[in-house]
């Protein structure tokens, strides 16, 4: 038997093949679709026999029979490539990077607005709908870069803190807490009451979901996270420091699942759901649709729930609630873009928001008070949209001015910190001191 | 190497092949032609692409495409967060290389062991993890890790009273980033398996017979006569530990997200590209990471792969 040689250049060959694939790409000139021939919000027959594409998540698909009525109405037919939310953003980064629209419609999270701004890859939409539409569109300021509109928010997600109540009156609690104090004061009850070993289900590990609940906080204090320059304004408001006081008490006095530091945000969730925690610090509105009869995997089905504004600070429990939604867009390199544009106005209809709220599917919250208005007509989801219509005037975007190019990495810092601070490995004045100069560094490093 | 009189040679590589006229060598280059060409399109065209893109500066938020000279390598290589993937990645370099190489031959050696249909239905459980993706061996590790009491890790050693507490293992400094190699030492053993037992099998049997006759027990056999001879395979199955551990990114996705203690240089080069949208920098760390796998790559079949013939 003779073992040959062979394999060696294959194999060097091969790993700079792993190595150099991932970020390898081209650069085509990006190609122009015609101007909106139609009249900005109509529906109708203008691009008759055109296919778009759409790149969306699973909960902005609508069922088949759902676009029917979309392809009757304007001729125009959708193919839906639904893909995991987490591998959307990539794949809109690896097209647009080549120059080539991800599709003619796509997902666009609060988090990418800057980026995608900057790099130029969205079409304003002023052109193409009403402002009536945009402007009627809950959230909808999150969603424009340097003055222009360049998504259409279809998603209402903010974020509150859901409390069970049926847990907190075993404790002999009858109201929510409203500071930060008197919600540690109440986790140590439950706690000590025997309700449940873990009262506040709070997601500690490195991830944007772990900033969440701590903007969360900021900005139901009062405060803000970044000032409208991108300055750290959580360390000269007083709030960063605190609310890593907060954090780290709650962790400390045992309230807090030690594993949190390795929990994500859906296992948080799964643990409020399934009764062994009695709050999510940091909820979206929803969750309350838990206490309803036939809810998989819950096991609080009859409980009374509560979804209300998150606690504040002693000074201060009136400010913002977060919003975190999501919207959809046109790529400025779609050659499909006054028909994207209509398909905007069709699903923003309150027809479709209903519909897609409905959809279990789906189940989003709409983005109108007119879908609102609609979905409260059912008494199965009143407490639910009775809590959102109460909040709704207290939310805000989480960065007023929308969030820097660098966000996503300072908000992986921004987690990061927090586990420290939570597991006591620095002090919350110091994890102040060293995030805000973090911060400046990242800020200046972007420039 | 002699073993009663049979000729059983291991040697280095060659020094260079013969020289042969255009002519005589025209049939092997039209043979290899379709091979080059996909290689020139998935290897050279995106190796010489990241090259060009690690001089410029490159940022999709911009139209800056100018020359940057070396400023991006330095701002990569003086980067703490590229320096820790680069340390956690020599974590999981020897815990996958050394899972992979000892389980591997074990596995094997014990494969060898057993006979006909048993041999068979034992090599197919074995090969099952090698067909789990990445993403899905996460999943079903992370229920293992589990922070909480739901985890099996920790239901398990806590009703055996070995631990007190629920323990967050995978964010345990050192512990951590071992245990996701271990997972992937579970993916990656059963072509390890497979590539050592072709190997053993390979062995003439005479040759075994023969060490026995002469006294050798099975343990002077192994490492006197099997693992001089199964050096190619050694070889080829740590490269293949290595450029698993140097692209890991699936399953630490899958268990703890972006965590910078936990992400390997492949990692870091993604965070680079696609979320600081530096391409510029993207570049230069996947130049970097290729750099380092072509020399461990070369330090492997230099060290360790020798021909044998028998």
């Amino acid at each position: 038997m003779k073992h040959t040689r062979g394999p060696r250049l294959t194999a060097v060959a091969l790993s700079a093949v792993l190595a150099t694939t991932l970020v390898a790409c081209s650069s085509p000139s990006p190609a122009a679709g015609p101007a909106n021939q139609s009249t900005p919000g109509a529906i109708d027959k203008t691009y008759a026999g055109t296919t778009i594409s759409l790149l969306v998540p699973s909960w902005a698909t609508f069922k088949p029979a759902i676009l029917d009525d979309f392809t009757q109405r304007t001729g125009i037919t959708v193919k839906v490539q639904t893909v995991a939310f987490d591998a959307i953003h990539d794949k809109i980064v690896t097209a647009e990077a080549s120059g080539q629209a991800p599709a003619d419609v796509i997902e666009l999270d609060w988090t990418w607005v800057s980026q995608f701004g900057a790099a130029g890859w969205l079409e304003p939409l002023g052109s193409y709908l009403t402002a009536d539409q945009i402007q009627g569109a809950a959230g909808s300021s999150s969603f424009s870069y340097q003055g222009k509109q360049i998504g259409l928010p279809y998603s209402l997600d903010f974020r509150g803190t859901a409390y069970n109540m049926t847990m907190f009156k075993k404790a002999g609690i009858s109201k929510p807490p409203t500071t930060w104090a008197e919600l540690l004061t109440d986790a140590k009850a439950l706690k000590a009451a025997g309700v449940c070993d873990f009262p506040i289900g709070v997601p500690l590990s490195i991830s944007e979901n772990t900033a969440t609940p701590w903007y969360t906080l900021i900005r139901a204090a009062g405060g803000d996270v970044l000032d409208t320059q991108g300055q750290p304004a959580f360390a000269t408001n007083g709030l960063g420091e605190r609310s890593f006081q907060f954090i780290r008490d709650m962790y400390a006095s045992g309230v807090i699942d030690p594993g949190a530091i390795g929990l994500s945000v859906e296992q948080v969730s799964q643990a409020f759901i399934g009764g062994t925690s009695a709050v999510m610090l940091s909820a979206y509105p929803s969750v309350v649709n838990a206490n309803k009869p036939n809810q998989a995997g819950s096991n609080i089905v009859g409980n009374e729930l509560q979804f209300v504004h998150a606690p504040g600070d002693k000074d201060n429990t009136t400010g913002a609630s977060i919003a975190l939604e999501e919207a959809l867009a046109i790529p400025a390199a779609s050659t499909h873009k006054g028909a994207a544009a209509m398909y905007l106005s069709w699903q923003n209809e309150t027809a479709q928001k209903v519909a897609a709220y409905n959809d279990p599917d789906q189940g989003v919250l709409p983005t109108t008070q007119a879908a609102l208005q609609e979905l409260s007509k059912n008494p199965d989801n009143s407490a639910l949209v009775g809590s959102v219509l109460t909040l709704f005037p207290t939310i805000e975007p989480v960065i007023p001015g929308g969030p820097p190019t660098w966000y996503t990495k300072f908000s992986a810092e921004v987690a990061a910190t927090i586990q420290s601070v939570a597991l006591g490995q620095v002090s919350p004045a110091n994890a102040v001191a060293a995030l805000a100069e973090k911060t400046k560094q990242i800020a200046n490093q972007a420039k | 190497m002699s073993v009663n009189g049979r000729s059983v040679t291991t040697r280095g590589p060659r020094p260079g092949s013969r020289v042969r006229g255009w002519r005589t060598d025209r049939l092997g280059w039209l043979l290899i032609a379709p091979a080059a060409v996909v290689i020139g399109a998935l290897v050279l065209y995106p190796t010489v692409t990241s090259l060009i893109g690690s001089l410029q500066h490159y940022s999709l938020l911009n139209q800056d495409r100018s020359f940057a000279g070396i400023d991006n390598y330095a701002r990569v290589l003086a980067d703490p967060a590229f320096q820790r993937s680069i340390a956690t990645t020599g974590i999981y370099f020897v815990v996958i290389s050394i899972g992979v190489l000892v389980i591997g031959i074990g596995i094997a050696l014990w494969l060898q062991t057993l006979k006909g249909r048993l041999r068979t239905l034992a090599l197919g459980v074995v090969i099952i993890p090698w067909a789990v993706p990445g993403t899905v061996s996460g999943l079903l590790w992370s229920f293992i890790f589990t922070p909480t009491g739901a985890g099996l890790l920790n239901s398990t050693m806590s009703s055996l009273h070995l631990i007190d507490a629920t323990k967050a293992w995978l964010n345990m400094p050192t512990l951590g980033p071992a245990l996701i190699a271990l997972t992937v030492v579970w993916g990656g053993t059963p072509l390890g398996v497979v590539i050592f037992l072709a190997a053993l099998e390979s062995i003439p049997h005479d040759i075994r017979d023969q060490s026995l006759i002469d006294g050798a027990g099975p343990a002077r056999y192994f490492w006197s006569i099997s693992v001089p001879l199964i050096r190619p395979a050694i070889a080829i199955v740590l490269l293949n530990a290595a450029t698993l551990a140097i692209g890991l990114f699936d399953q630490i996705y899958v268990l703890v997200g972006l965590d910078p203690s936990k992400i390997t240089i492949s990692g870091s080069m993604y965070l680079y590209a696609f979320r600081d949208f530096n391409f510029g920098l993207g570049y230069a760390a996947a130049v970097i990471t290729t750099v380092i796998t072509t020399l461990i790559a070369v330090a492997y079949l230099k060290g360790l792969y020798r021909e044998v013939e028998y």
